[in-house]
């Protein structure tokens, strides 16, 4: 008697719970095709060229130091020549 | 080397006739340098004791002894002769400007010619292979002319001292920060204060390359390569003979005769007025631009004029000293290993000074670091071209 009863229970919650019929599911809407125009690949943009530096390029070209002067040979040297130009 | 050191702990300066053309005030800054120098000089150049100043000593004297010699030569009498008929540096005084003034009214004709001669003259030397390379790849330009110096944007100790009160914001913070240099500047410093004495060694070594050109400068005047000889050693001599006083504007505007400026990263601006003058500045200027990117603008702001006079003293023999442990057939890489050198600790720059086999050691390593970066530049550019 119990084992019917099982049995019948059993069955009930197979069809309610596991079998149930699943609610019918909406087509969805399938939008009409639009033609789109052909698209060329697009071309991958050319790498920047970066100059090459030399090794000897100096790497700070935010700093510039004072010049350096070649002297004395006379204290009036400069006057000299001036008046020569003059 | 301990018992060089000895040596010199007991007579200081060791020059010949007693140095007769060196002025004592001279003497006396370089065997007790101001505080300031002594600093820098301790951070590159190896102690031989007496406070670190033997060496400087020792290198001071080398290239006043040098100097003595050329100016013999050049006066066609024996080291002798130059003291007993010399017994001063004033008796020398006018021969050396009168050779001066001669040289400028032999040159009137000729500066456009002698500005590009003095140029290729210079970059045809192996040393500046690659310098003469970049020129010709349109990398740097130098802006040569036989013509007054500019030393506008150059400074003495005596302007530096009085700028505070026009200094800008940053500048006065610059200054208060720098009144305790840090560790890092007085590197910097040293590093810098190195390349410069090397720069001004190899200028006045350089200034007798007119010799390589003695056929062309004979077409303008026979008498040129005689006058040039007196005028450098002349020159260089007074940079020891003349009494050690500070800058004043006044006085570089009248009595400088040459000068050599970094404008930009891509162009040198040197000014002489006259030929071998102005090959001396441009070899000063590409030494400069090799080596002014170790420093911050500040500390390049804070070099003087004043600075140079010890640069001048000491440059050849450190100059000298330096290309000794070069091969002959390197010497091309010199612009690089210079570059190399600088960007290392200036412990570096000591041994390399100390000479001897750790300094021949260094030299090795820089060579062959400085063939790398020279083949991969000429490799990028030509792959068939190879040191």
């Amino acid at each position: 008697m119990n084992d019917k009863f099982d049995d019948l229970v059993n069955d009930l919650l197979k069809n309610t719970l596991f079998e149930a019929p699943m609610a019918p599911v909406e087509e969805p809407e399938v939008e009409p095709d639009i033609e789109t125009p052909e698209v060329e690949p697009e071309e991958k943009p050319a790498k920047p060229v970066v100059p090459k530096r030399h090794p000897l390029q100096p790497t700070r070209p935010d700093v510039k130091p004072r010049p350096q002067a070649k002297g004395p040979i006379s204290p009036d040297v400069q006057a000299y020549i001036n008046a020569r130009k003059s | 080397m301990p018992e060089r050191a000895n040596m010199k702990l007991k007579e200081a300066l060791d020059l010949p006739f007693g140095g007769q053309y060196f002025h004592p005030s001279k003497k006396k800054y370089v065997e007790k340098l101001p505080s300031h120098e002594k600093e820098i000089v301790t951070g590159m150049y190896p102690s031989l004791d007496k406070e670190n100043q033997a060496y400087l000593e020792l290198i001071t004297s080398d290239s006043y002894k040098r100097t003595c010699d050329r100016l013999a030569k050049y006066l066609g009498v024996s080291l002798e002769e130059l003291h007993r008929q010399y017994p001063s540096f004033s008796s020398l005084y006018s021969i050396i400007l009168s050779n001066f003034f001669n040289i400028i009214e032999s040159e009137n004709l000729y500066k456009e010619e002698l500005e590009i001669l003095a140029v290729e003259t210079v970059l045809d030397l192996p040393e500046f292979q690659a310098i003469k390379e970049m020129v010709n790849d349109g990398l740097l330009t130098i802006d040569a002319r036989i013509d007054t110096p500019d030393l506008t944007n150059a400074i003495t100790a005596n302007e530096l001292k009085a700028k505070p009160g026009k200094l800008t914001t940053a500048e006065k913070d610059t200054q208060n920060l720098s009144k305790e240099y840090t560790a890092e500047d007085i590197e910097v410093r040293a590093k810098r204060s190195f390349a410069k004495t090397l720069a001004q060694g190899n200028a006045i070594n350089k200034f007798y390359l007119f010799h390589l050109v003695e056929d062309k400068l004979n077409e303008i005047d026979p008498n040129l390569v005689k006058m040039y000889g007196v005028l450098c050693a002349g020159t260089t001599m007074s940079y020891y003979s003349m009494p050690m006083v500070e800058m004043s504007r006044f006085f570089v505007d009248n009595a400088a005769v040459g000068s050599a400026e970094v404008e930009n990263e891509n162009t040198i601006k040197a000014r002489g007025a006259n030929f071998p003058i102005l090959v001396h500045e441009i070899v000063k200027g590409i030494y400069n631009w090799l080596s002014y990117d170790i420093a911050s603008q500040e500390q390049l702001d804070k070099e003087t004029l004043d600075s140079e006079v010890l640069e001048l003293m000491s440059g050849e023999t450190i100059y000298n000293n330096f290309r000794k442990l070069i091969d002959v057939k390197d010497q091309v890489l010199i612009p690089f290993i210079i570059k190399d050198l600088l960007r290392h600790p200036a412990e570096v720059i000591k041994t390399v000074n100390a000479g001897g086999s750790k300094a021949q050691n260094v030299m090795s390593n820089l060579v062959k670091r400085a063939r790398q970066a020279y083949n991969e530049w000429k490799n990028s550019s030509n792959p068939e071209e190879e040191l």
